[in-house]
């Protein structure tokens, strides 16, 4: 039997069957910031959707990248030491840097930015998660998670979809009028599992955009203002346990890169704060 | 009676296509499709390390011990040049990831039932596929072999896979030196971002790191991608005449290794951080380095270690050992006909079939009646049936496939006269199964029924174990061949004078590709040179390098012809050639203490084990009489 919707689409009853069994067959394809809303309720707050528990205090663990992270690296330090020439990436360096790239983070000035107050250029959204730090997540509101970085006192806000009237659809954050060092952060939970077999878990995933230019590393290493940061936060508990937050970090720079570059972070759960001090911004 | 109509049919048939995760593999659901080619995003992060390797002496984040910072700052990179055995071994499980390679993970799939159980992982530059089993299948026996991928169970949860493996041969953490060893555990988890693979790796090591060391490594789609192959090759890239004949392990004696400040001095980082340690992970740290300067000329360092991991061997050493325990006694599968009976004494190697059971020493007194029910266990093993030359073998085949032959242990040979290996020869001599050819007392003086090297049966004599417990039949050359093919193979075995004793023998089943080394080798323990019985460390080195040299690596160093320890678990050629390098190691360390007059108290008070002593002297005393024993063969002149 053919009959028309609203919209004047042939449906047949069958189809509608087929499509409805698809939906139920498929235990859990990714679900963005869905989950648990329950039929026909309202969507429930990213708050609510969370497929894990970032919240609380965290201290990062640096055993990559480890002397371009806990000291101010030399100028021209690549990540394979100064005196490098050349083009740095494939041979010497971390960052896919193109020429142009190579060619700012060869002129990095210190004293430069130090005189123009720009001691915080690598505390902004590409560096800050870099920083030997400690984190304390919280939520700000039931769609705006809160991280707070002791080292540089900086604050990220990554703010989700949210309804915008009680009830209504989730419409996504408007970006900010004017650039900023942390940008503007849009979260997302990819949402993954839920059957007794397959436990449900996911990540996070935060788009950073609308950055003042900023370094990644104290040494310089530079990024652009056209800098889109994708991260994706994922919480993993270890027998021993141990917790552990762990994250990807890919930069997409028209400016300064050849290639996305991606790399990742971990930070372990602390039992309080005690070890959470906000110092301000500081280029050894 | 209603009839589905076609078009229920073909949307029936739509949705089971369409509907990923409940059909696709047909099982309890399989999140995330990881199959494919990867290609490693190379130089991202630690790109000098990942890329050409680290630099001698560079610790910083890593939380080693002063055990580990030994064992690396003794490292010499010719090592791998030299040691051709290990030439091409590959890196393992947890620091595999980190290289350039490339990677191919498949799908392994259940032929019954389509589900998928398994994912191999192959990287360019490892011996084979890894497994990551995801059927829930358990872990092997703390005596099965050890391997440079590791045993690998996986368990999805959301969006990722955790992988746990066991099972590790000792190995690189970092490539100048850092070892894993052979006790640590990797976990990995595994996380798709289409088209972005991240991989977080934490290795633990219970003797060489103080916390948990985590990394991590992203892949990229790369659909095309070949693996290629790696046809390594050893070499031998440097010859010395003054070397040729003797195998030398290139190492730095303590405080001689005038490459481990370079590091500092290159970036400009000082030397406490270089150093390593768990404190140098944590931001804490950052603050601590402001306090020291970085060395602007390099110098050789003369390093000092201290902490609770170089103290292990003096903590035992006022413990009483404790009591044997042989409360279980199990039995696994080694290779061909032979099978690893552990757990009642010192290890028993089993030839099993047709012809009965040969034993490989007999155990511990203590665990006879365990270790006769082990052997029951793998007498009723299935087999295949023989299947006789005649015209119509059904019935012959039928009963040999449905019955079982009464088990018979045939004889024993003996590697040497330790109460753990040869303490069970009365009792499993005198139990209802042992069943030698020919009838005893008769025929028994021309064949064999314990046998041994003639020490062994003197000191027993000389010891006034019972008759019972004594070997029937010596033999005094360097290689004796029993005198017919056993479980349709022959049996080899091999003197190996003046190491342990001078009366150890090795067993080599030539068929079967198996050697049972007796106390020569012991994947787990120091070697208990016992110089009275007419040990030394000269003939402990030469019996280790006998031994590889009879072993036939499959590839890379393991597999192909396999060990069975006197202590410990199956083991290969790449596990003798690290206990051969500690032995040599340990042996050049005393020398040059004995050449500096040093006295035995001066020696053991400076510990030239330590770095290996969380490996190898786990048991109370063994550090001490294992030192003591090398430092007398040194100085008092015995021994080849």
């Amino acid at each position: 039997m053919i009959r028309r919707n609203a919209k004047g689409i042939l449906m047949n009853k069958n189809l509608i069957f087929a499509a409805a069994l698809i939906a139920i067959a498929s235990p859990s394809p990714v679900f963005a910031q869905g989950g648990r809303g329950g039929r026909g309720g309202p969507p429930p707050t990213a708050k609510a959707a969370a497929p894990f528990d970032v919240t609380g205090y965290w201290t990062s663990v640096v055993t990559e990248d480890w002397h371009v992270r806990m000291i101010t690296a030399s100028k021209g330090d690549f990540g394979s030491g100064p005196n490098t020439e050349g083009l740095p990436f494939g041979r010497d360096g971390n960052i896919p840097y193109n020429a142009e790239g190579t060619r700012a983070g060869k002129a990095w000035d210190l004293a430069k930015d130090k005189a123009e107050g720009n001691v915080c250029k690598s505390f902004g959204a590409g560096g800050i998660m870099r920083q030997p730090s400690h984190l304390h997540i919280t939520w700000q509101d039931d769609y705006t998670l809160k991280m707070e970085i002791d080292n540089g006192t900086q604050t990220r806000l990554v703010k989700f979809a949210r309804p915008a009237a009680q009830g209504g659809a989730l419409t996504k954050p408007e970006p900010s009028a004017q650039a900023s060092a942390q940008g503007d952060s849009v979260g997302e939970w990819i949402i993954k599992g839920g059957t007794p077999a397959w436990p449900r878990g996911g990540n996070l995933q935060v788009v950073t955009s609308n950055v003042t230019a900023g370094y990644y590393w104290k040494n310089g290493m530079p990024y652009s203002d056209k800098t889109k940061l994708t991260e994706h936060f994922r919480v993993i508990k270890e027998d021993n346990g141990d917790e552990w937050l762990n994250f990807s970090l890919m930069s997409e720079d028209p400016t300064y890169l050849n290639e996305p570059w991606i790399s990742t972070y971990h930070f372990k759960k602390l039992a309080d704060g005690s070890k959470f001090k906000p110092r301000p911004c500081a280029i050894d | 009676m209603r009839t589905f109509s076609k078009s229920f049919l073909g949307a029936a048939v739509l949705a089971a296509c369409l509907a990923p995760s409940a059909f696709s593999q047909g099982g309890p659901g399989v999140p995330t499709d990881l199959s494919g080619e990867w290609r490693r995003l190379t130089n991202h992060e630690d790109a000098h390390e990942r890329g050409p390797g680290p630099d001698p002496g560079e610790y910083w984040g890593l939380p080693l011990n002063d055990a580990e910072r030994m064992r690396a700052d003794s490292y010499n990179g010719e090592w791998l040049s030299t040691s051709l055995l290990l030439q091409c071994r590959p890196h393992p499980t947890g620091y595999q990831q980190l290289g350039p390679d490339q990677m191919r993970i498949e799908k392994v799939i259940d032929p019954i039932n389509r589900q998928l159980i398994a994912y191999s992982v192959l990287f360019q530059r490892t011996p084979g596929e890894r497994m990551v089993w995801l059927d829930g299948r358990d872990r092997p026996s703390q005596y099965a072999a050890h391997s440079w991928e590791g045993f690998s169970l996986g368990a999805w949860s959301g969006d990722t896979l955790t992988i746990k493996s066991t099972h590790l041969k000792e190995s690189f953490i970092r490539r100048n030196g850092v070892q894993g060893s052979f006790r640590r555990t990797v976990t990995e988890h595994v996380s798709l971002d289409e088209p972005y693979l991240t991989w977080v790796l934490i290795v633990e090591d219970p003797d060489y790191l103080t916390e948990p060391l985590i990394r991590s490594v992203t892949f990229q789609r790369a659909p095309n991608a070949q693996i290629p192959v790696y046809p390594c090759a050893p070499q031998q890239e440097e010859y010395r005449p003054e070397d040729a004949g003797s195998y030398r392990v290139p190492h730095y004696l303590t405080a001689t290794n005038p490459y481990l400040t370079e590091v500092a001095v290159k970036y400009r980082v000082p030397l406490e951080g270089v150093r390593g340690g768990a404190a140098t992970m944590y931001p804490e740290y950052a603050d601590t380095l402001k306090q020291f300067k970085a060395p602007t000329a390099q110098f050789t360092l003369k390093a000092t270690y201290t902490d609770d991991s170089t103290k292990l061997a003096e903590r035992l050493e006022s413990q009483r050992p404790p009591a044997p325990a042989y409360d279980k006694v199990e039995a696994l599968h080694v290779q061909g006909n032979i099978f690893l009976v552990a757990g009642g004494g010192g290890n028993i190697a089993v030839s099993a079939g047709g012809d009965g059971v040969l034993m490989v020493d007999a155990g511990a007194a203590a665990a006879s009646p365990k270790i006769l029910d082990a052997i029951t266990q793998v007498t009723r093993m299935p087999r295949p049936a023989p299947r006789g030359n005649i015209a119509m073998p059904f019935a012959s085949v039928w009963q040999s496939t449905h019955s079982q032959a009464p088990p018979a242990i045939r004889m024993i040979i003996d590697t040497n006269d330790s109460a753990d290996h040869a303490g069970g020869n009365a009792n499993i001599a005198s139990s209802k199964i042992f069943k030698p050819i020919g009838v005893e007392g008769a025929d028994q003086a021309a064949s064999e029924v314990i046998l041994s090297h003639e020490s062994v049966q003197q000191r027993m004599i000389a010891a006034n174990v019972g008759v019972r417990a004594q070997p029937t039949n010596t033999y005094f050359s360097e290689r004796y061949r029993l005198h017919r093919f056993f479980n349709g193979e022959g049996v080899e075995v091999v003197h190996m004078p003046n190491a342990i004793t001078d009366g150890d023998s090795v067993v080599w089943f030539r068929g079967s590709d198996v050697i049972a080394t007796g106390d020569i080798f012991n994947s787990d323990s120091y070697p208990q040179i016992d110089l009275e019985k007419g040990g030394s460390v000269q003939g402990l080195i030469s019996a280790l390098e006998k031994l590889t040299d009879l072993s036939y690596p499959e590839y890379m160093g393991q597999g192909g012809t396999m060990i069975v320890p006197g202590h410990g678990w199956v083991s290969d050629a790449a596990d003798i050639g690290y206990y051969r390098d500690m032995v040599i190691v340990v042996r050049d360390r005393v020398q040059d203490m004995v050449s500096k007059k040093m006295t035995l108290a001066q020696v053991k008070s400076a510990k030239p084990t330590m770095d290996y002593d969380p490996l190898y002297g786990r048991t109370p005393g063994s550090t001490a009489k294992f030192v003591e024993a090398v430092y007398r063969s040194l100085t008092e002149k015995k021994g080849n």
